[in-house]
């Protein structure tokens, strides 16, 4: 079996972000593996380590990208596909656009695993995208994975406590949720083993694809910090007078 | 002679010489088999004592002088009076064996007077084993301390010691009364001639004393016999491994956790995974236990039922080892053997090694020096670094390091937010600064500990000290990471802080944080940083002696002081912070919890406990909080950031009314 996995290289979100200019910010800050994105990882991991074959993580980046590779090598995965970049964000078109390119030429997937979303640009697209162009199934969200006769099942969140149950057929994309699994930690000699392994460095230019680019970052902007909370102390009948005098007078949002 | 007695001579030489070869041979075949057993360990540990002066002092103030034993006064006591006696009497006893085989030996014939003198000494010594062994009896009968180890073994042991030494006193009563062939019996046994009276010997005829004689020798020589067959297979093995492990004991009160080579390619495994595994020493430590029990006595978790007991740990890991002792000395297919680790069928169950804290009390209350740490940090190394096997909840604390460099995961650009409207100078500024301060992750980023900070700082700039800090170029020391077992964050991290600091060499290294101070001082000379380093408790101690702080009111109210295990046990500074607190109010004494000093109560916060749930029985801070409470003191005094965290939840948990202040704020609060 062969599968793929997405993994974005993203800053990481405990760090504080300075943008610097007008769309760019200081990158000096430590970057790893986009979270969901971890889920996906384990998953193709677990997969193959059940059914055997092998996992390609493919990741569009900056070169310093590789780093997040190599540590996200330890978990389970064979080998990687790293297209540089010059740019942190891409338009989503363009990110799937190339996945799909490598995986293309890699040869064919089985299985593809994302996470639902990467959380610096949060677009929510480039798993559809890369489904929409490979013309095959996708479902996003999943929090639970089973694949059986060459059919891959899927529950997936809906939100309001709602779950859904999909049945796709292979090849799939699969995009990871929290709650899919538990990743691993890694083992030092996995850590050790990782740095050895095969990574593919190709130059976006050298891919021959031509690209859309159809959004373009125009500007990056600090978000304000959040205004102080008000705390009500006292007891909870006054609490809650309190409340209710602010939520009418203040801030009227009651009548 | 009658022909009887010379036949029964000469049978009783036959049968002495059989015993004698039957059991000491026996004997020395199973201890060449535990010393095989340590020989074919394959842990490396290098057998060539240092420091052999300071060693053999070792030997006359913890053997001859059994310091650690009598730790315990009325259990030391004892343990005195039965280890001399019972080596005293070893020589008669010795002599009474040569005897049955040659029956005209006598020391008496080489130098009467020595003999008489050693008989004078013997005689009264071997009383006092009956004093200690009635204690023992009483204690294990009478009293039952929950700790103490209650099997048949230990009274078997007490039997065949209380039969040796009654025989032996017996032996002599006899000799007493018997035609004493030239040499004069009546003036060595003070003790048998008490005997002697007791059972009235004076009325026996003089067959009946020979047989008496006889019987008893018969009783004495073959229980000796019986004993010595049955030490090497019993917890009384430690009256062979017990010296040893004393002397090699380690030297200093820091220690150093095993540096492991995580680069090492051909390593194929990292940690301690399997009983084969463990170093010589470690051998020893298993054959020295005595399964005494003072350590889980002062085990936190032991004593807030937990499924640890240093005790059982120790115990579990001999069985393994005893069990497997053919294998591991044939080398037969040893990577067969099972993982220590295993909650079914392992030697350590995997509850009982996460409960540790780290806080030594077990090594520093061992009366044989067991190092108990060097096992369990050794596991946990193996199974992190192995198995990535540990709590759950230490997973996002291991990212939280790895990615930002605190264990708490706050965004590593506001370590230095702490002290912005402060004057405390950055070392990227001022690198000449006569000391560099390590402010550590709690007090950095955790907002109770950022007060300690301040208070430091602010006594630092009332002495006038010249001094910086990292900031934001600073790591997380490693302690935690090392300490649960994650040896490569630990050594990221380590080795960041230690390029670091190498490039400013400063002149000295103040540190705020209890392991912070442990970790830089004892162990980052292992990786290349050997710097002078201070705790901030000693500081200020240097600022108060040395006139640049000067105390301008009394504190009010009394305070308790509470010993961080890093600072105490595993740096043994434990006089500096009381000499500190006592100068706040020289008119009011400090008060001492229970537990204090070396034998103080850890927090529980240590050995990374601070960032694991805390699910199985009593809060350790609870248990510890109500000690402070207990005290009556109007405050808690400690000197580390997790203590003070624990404190604080506790006194609040048991609707305590005390203060909970670090020594930095309470001094500053009065100069």
């Amino acid at each position: 079996m062969k599968v793929f996995v997405c993994v974005k290289n993203v800053p990481d979100t405990a760090a504080n972000i300075r943008v610097v200019g007008e769309n760019s910010f200081d990158e000096s800050i430590k970057f790893l593996i986009n979270p969901y994105d971890e889920y996906a990882i384990e998953e193709a991991a677990r997969l193959v380590e059940k059914e055997g074959g092998e996992v390609v993580l493919v990741t569009v980046g900056k070169e310093s990208a590789i780093k997040t590779v190599r540590s996200a090598l330890a978990l389970g995965s064979h080998r990687a596909i790293l297209v540089t970049t010059d740019k942190q964000f891409l338009d989503s078109a363009d990110t799937a656009a190339i996945l799909q390119k490598v995986m293309e030429d890699d040869g064919p997937a089985d299985i593809i695993f994302a996470g639902k979303q990467a959380v610096d640009s949060e677009a929510m697209q480039t798993a559809y995208r890369l489904a929409e162009g490979l013309n095959i199934p996708i479902a996003s969200d999943v929090t639970e994975f089973s694949v059986a006769n060459d059919k891959v099942s899927v529950e997936r969140e809906i939100g309001g406590g709602e779950r859904e149950i999909i049945e796709m057929t292979m090849p799939c994309v699969v995009a990871a949720s929290k709650g899919l699994n538990e990743p691993r930690y890694p083992k030092l000699p996995d850590v050790m083993k990782a740095k050895k392994k095969e990574v593919k460095q190709i130059a976006l230019a050298d891919l021959g694809l031509t690209l859309t680019s159809e959004t373009k970052l125009v500007t990056l902007e600090q978000v304000p910090d959040r205004s102080g909370a008000k705390i009500i102390g006292g007891s909870v009948s006054g609490g809650v007078a309190e409340l209710v005098k602010i939520l009418r007078e203040d801030e009227k949002v009651i009548s | 002679m009658q022909s009887y007695e010379t036949a029964y001579i000469t049978v009783k030489a036959i049968f002495m010489t059989v015993l004698l070869v039957g059991g000491f041979g026996y004997f020395f075949y199973k201890v060449r088999h535990l010393l095989l057993l340590m020989n074919a360990v394959q842990g490396e540990r290098s057998a060539v004592p240092d420091r052999i002066g300071e060693r053999v002092k070792v030997l006359f103030v913890d053997i001859l002088g059994q310091k650690n034993v009598r730790r315990k006064l009325m259990p030391g006591l004892a343990h005195t009076f039965i280890f001399f006696g019972f080596l005293a009497v070893q020589p008669h006893s010795f002599q009474m064996m040569i005897q049955g085989v040659f029956p005209g030996f006598s020391v008496a014939n080489f130098s009467p007077s020595l003999f008489q003198l050693y008989l004078q000494v013997a005689d009264v010594l071997a009383f006092m084993v009956l004093l200690g062994l009635g204690y023992g009896l009483y204690r294990r009968t009478v009293l039952k301390p929950a700790y103490l180890t209650n099997g048949m073994d230990a009274k078997l042991i007490i039997l065949f010691t209380s039969v040796i030494i009654l025989t032996f006193h017996i032996y002599n009563a006899f000799h007493l009364m018997l035609p004493s062939h030239g040499f004069d019996y009546s003036r060595c046994f003070t003790v048998s001639k008490v005997f002697a009276a007791g059972m009235n010997l004076s009325s026996w005829t003089e067959p009946a004393l020979q047989t008496g004689l006889e019987v008893t020798y018969w009783v004495h020589i073959l229980t000796i016999l019986g004993f010595l067959i049955y030490i090497p297979g019993s917890k009384h093995l430690h009256l062979l491994a017990g010296i040893p492990n004393v002397f090699y004991k380690p030297l200093d009160v820091e220690k150093l956790m095993i540096k492991t080579d995580i680069e090492d390619e051909d390593a194929e495994t990292f940690g301690l995974a399997k009983i084969y595994e463990l170093n010589w020493k470690q051998v020893l430590d298993l054959y020295a236990c005595t399964e005494c029990g003072r350590c889980e006595e002062r085990c936190p978790a032991s004593n807030t039922g937990k499924p640890l007991s240093p005790k059982e740990l120790i115990h579990e890991l001999k069985v393994e080892l005893l069990g497997n002792a053919d294998t591991i000395i044939n080398k037969e297919n040893v990577e067969s053997l099972p993982s220590l680790v295993d909650d079914e069928m392992g030697a350590i169950k995997n509850d009982a090694l996460w409960s540790c804290t780290t806080c030594r009390g077990c090594e520093d209350i061992c009366p044989v020096d067991i190092q108990h740490l060097d096992i369990i940090l050794e596991v946990r190394k193996n199974q992190v670094l192995m198995e990535a096997a540990f709590p759950q909840e230490l997973q996002d604390t291991f990212s939280n390091l790895e990615n930002q460099s605190n264990p708490w995961g706050f965004s590593e650009d506001t370590r230095a937010n702490w002290c912005k409207d402060l004057k405390v100078p950055l070392m990227a500024d001022n690198p000449d600064v006569d000391i560099l301060w390590f402010v550590g992750c709690a007090g950095s980023f955790d907002d109770r500990n950022i007060e300690i900070s301040k208070a430091i700082a602010s006594l630092l700039n009332k002495a006038g000290v010249s001094f910086a800090i990292l900031g934001t170029e600073e790591r997380c020391n490693g302690d935690m990471a090392r300490r649960c077992g994650n040896e490569y964050l630990a050594q990221m991290m380590i080795a960041e802080n230690v390029e670091l600091l190498n490039h400013y060499n400063p002149k000295r290294v103040l540190t705020g944080c209890a392991h912070c101070f442990n970790t830089i001082k004892n162990e980052y000379p292992d990786f290349g940083a050997s710097f002078d380093v201070v705790s901030h408790v000693d500081f200020i101690l240097e600022l108060l002696e040395g006139g640049k702080l000067a105390v301008k009111k009394d504190y009010a109210g009394t305070i308790t002081y509470h010993d961080s295990c890093y600072l105490g046990r595993w740096n043994n500074v434990y006089d500096s912070p009381r000499k500190v607190l006592s100068t706040l109010n020289p008119k009011v004494d400090l008060v001492e919890m229970v537990d204090h000093g070396d034998n103080g109560m850890c927090c529980g916060a240590g050995g990374g406990r601070m960032f694991m749930e805390e699910t199985l029985g009593e809060r350790i801070n609870n248990v510890r909080s109500r000690q402070a409470i207990d005290t009556g003191a109007d405050t808690v005094a400690t000197a580390c950031p997790f203590c003070i965290t624990m404190f604080s939840d506790g006194i609040r948990d048991n609707k305590g009314t005390q203060d909970v202040k670090d020594i930095a704020e309470l001094v500053d609060s009065v100069v």
